[in-house]
């Protein structure tokens, strides 16, 4: 962890489409990327974030102040994530999760993930494919067949929600 | 967006999914198919999955003469618990015979014993993972002798949760023979050498229910050294294929084996110990695995039950004739006062923690 500072140091994060943000190095070093950055004194002007952009790096700064408010009580910071990420798209979800990839911030990655799992959970295979941009490589005849090997699993899918 | 979607971050969202979800979106495209199935994915959904466990049960109603088998969430509310949602399993092979004995259940894969046709005698194994509705009939056994035997079941696997075998342990008057099925291989091979400890294990204990506890990567089983009488329990390291004792301390060894039944509670290695009449019964529990002298005696309860098994969190469940499937609670030290709706033959209740998992997909 830091060591004690007598006053609370400040970062300046830069997202992919140039927007700057101040965090207190405190809650940004969540961020395994950043704390190496910090750690190898490469911190002390602006902190370039290529694969972030400003929208979801704002989101990513609200939790880290978030989270980090929270003194060391599971429950409440679980509590917590759930409600930053319940109101979430998946494709603000999708964003994030990249961006936590990236930061590697486990806690973030592990509810984020988590969160779009409870989203897909009862969707169709089309709005599967057309989330996750992935294009169906089966012939009709096979898809028809490994359907029919697990009918029972498409039982009480969701109508979909994105037309 | 699969183009900067990187396959592990796919896989790290898909292991979080149920297996109904999973199993469908098999149909997504062929690289999802092959996450899904693959032995890797199956083995880390599978610790995923540690923390959303649900109770087994297998109950006999008297009604219509038949075994149900469920699966359970129970919550707790007010320091009671209760059952929050139940959904039938549907038995994959029609049953020839009034009761499917279970030898156990490991990682979402239940373990027991069936008379799959008219010839098969005795009793088919079959594996059947109920959350995929998948199951398979083990082969014939290579170990079948002529003359009068006793065969020992136990079911689990190694301690990485990677390898589910069967044991199977012939017992002859003046002979032993083991062999394990491997579900990876799915072929029966014969062990070589004994059993290297004199014990006998024992096939059935009180109630006629089978008798097995499987913990971290070992099948226990309640056994007798023939030589001084004593009881003990034989073990089977899934992982090693090697066999070994666990020994009970010494006022358990010198109790009547009827009187001990083997249970894994929350952790721990656990017997309860029946007292005289049945009227009453003991819990122990070894603290420390396979340290002889942390066997500890929990709690001692007055009511004439049957143990049916504990959940993780240590709550015994038992049978009472009159009541069905009641929770011991732990707090008060006292039965719940209300049963869990759950009804059936006190004799044959069959309960065990369980997680869902893609194995024998």
């Amino acid at each position: 962890m830091a060591a004690e500072t007598g006053t609370p140091t400040t970062l300046t994060l830069k997202s992919n489409d140039d927007e700057l943000f101040s965090v207190a190095e405190s809650a940004a070093i969540l961020s395994v990327t950043i704390r190496n950055m910090v750690e190898d004194g490469c911190a002390g002007g602006v902190i370039p974030l290529d694969n972030v952009d400003g929208k979801t790096l704002a989101s990513v700064i609200t939790y880290m102040n978030g989270i980090s408010a929270i003194p060391a009580d599971e429950e409440k910071k679980k509590s917590y994530r759930d409600k930053f990420l319940s109101d979430k798209d998946f494709e603000t979800l999708a964003d994030m999760v990249l961006a936590a990839n990236y930061l590697n911030m486990s806690c973030l990655m592990d509810a984020v993930s988590a969160k779009i799992a409870q989203v897909m959970e009862k969707k169709s295979v089309g709005w599967v494919r057309r989330k996750f941009g992935i294009e169906n490589d089966y012939t009709p005849e096979e898809e028809a067949a490994v359907k029919e090997e697990h009918k029972w699993t498409f039982e009480g899918v969701e109508t979909d929600d994105d037309n | 967006m699969s183009d900067y979607f990187p396959a592990e971050l796919q896989s790290a969202i898909l292991q979080k999914l149920p297996v109904k979800s999973l199993i469908r979106f098999t149909t997504v495209c062929k690289s999802w198919r092959s996450i899904i199935t693959s032995p890797n994915f199956i083995q880390s959904h599978l610790s995923e999955g540690k923390n959303h466990t649900q109770i087994l049960l297998k109950r006999f109603d008297q009604t219509d003469e038949r075994e149900h088998f469920s699966l359970l969430n129970l919550v707790a509310e007010n320091g009671a618990l209760s059952v929050n949602s139940s959904s039938h399993l549907e038995f994959p092979v029609k049953s020839r015979t009034a009761c499917s004995p279970i030898v156990g259940c490991c990682d979402g894969v239940v373990c027991l014993l069936e008379t799959c046709s008219a010839r098969s005698s005795p009793k088919d194994v079959i594996l059947w993972n109920p959350s995929i509705r998948t199951h398979l009939v083990l082969p014939t056994p290579t170990i079948n002798p002529k003359e009068s035997h006793m065969v020992v079941l136990g079911f689990g696997s190694d301690a990485n949760h990677a390898h589910h075998k069967v044991v199977r342990l012939v017992y002859k008057p003046n002979d032993f023979g083991a062999e394990v099925f491997s579900v990876k291989t799915r072929s029966w091979r014969r062990l070589s050498g004994g059993v290297g400890v004199a014990l006998r294990a024992l096939k059935t204990g009180y109630c006629q229910a089978y008798c097995q506890a499987f913990l971290n990567g070992v099948v226990h089983w309640l056994a007798l050294n023939p030589v001084d009488r004593r009881a003990s329990f034989l073990a089977f390291d899934v992982g090693d294929e090697v066999f070994g004792e666990v020994m009970l301390p010494d006022c358990l060894a010198s109790e009547c084996l009827k009187m001990l039944c083997i249970f894994v509670i929350g952790e721990s290695l656990g017997v309860v110990k029946y007292n005289k009449g049945y009227e009453s019964w003991d819990v122990w529990a070894m603290k420390e695995y396979r340290v002889k002298e942390s066997w500890t005696k929990m709690y001692t309860v007055e009511v004439s039950a049957r143990v049916v098994g504990f959940r993780n969190s240590g709550e015994a469940l038992l049978a009472l004739r009159s009541l069905g499937l009641v929770v011991y609670n732990l707090k008060t030290k006292q039965m719940q006062s209300e049963d869990l709706g759950i009804y059936g033959c006190t004799m044959l209740f069959y309960v065990d923690n369980y997680v869902e998992s893609l194995l024998l997909l």
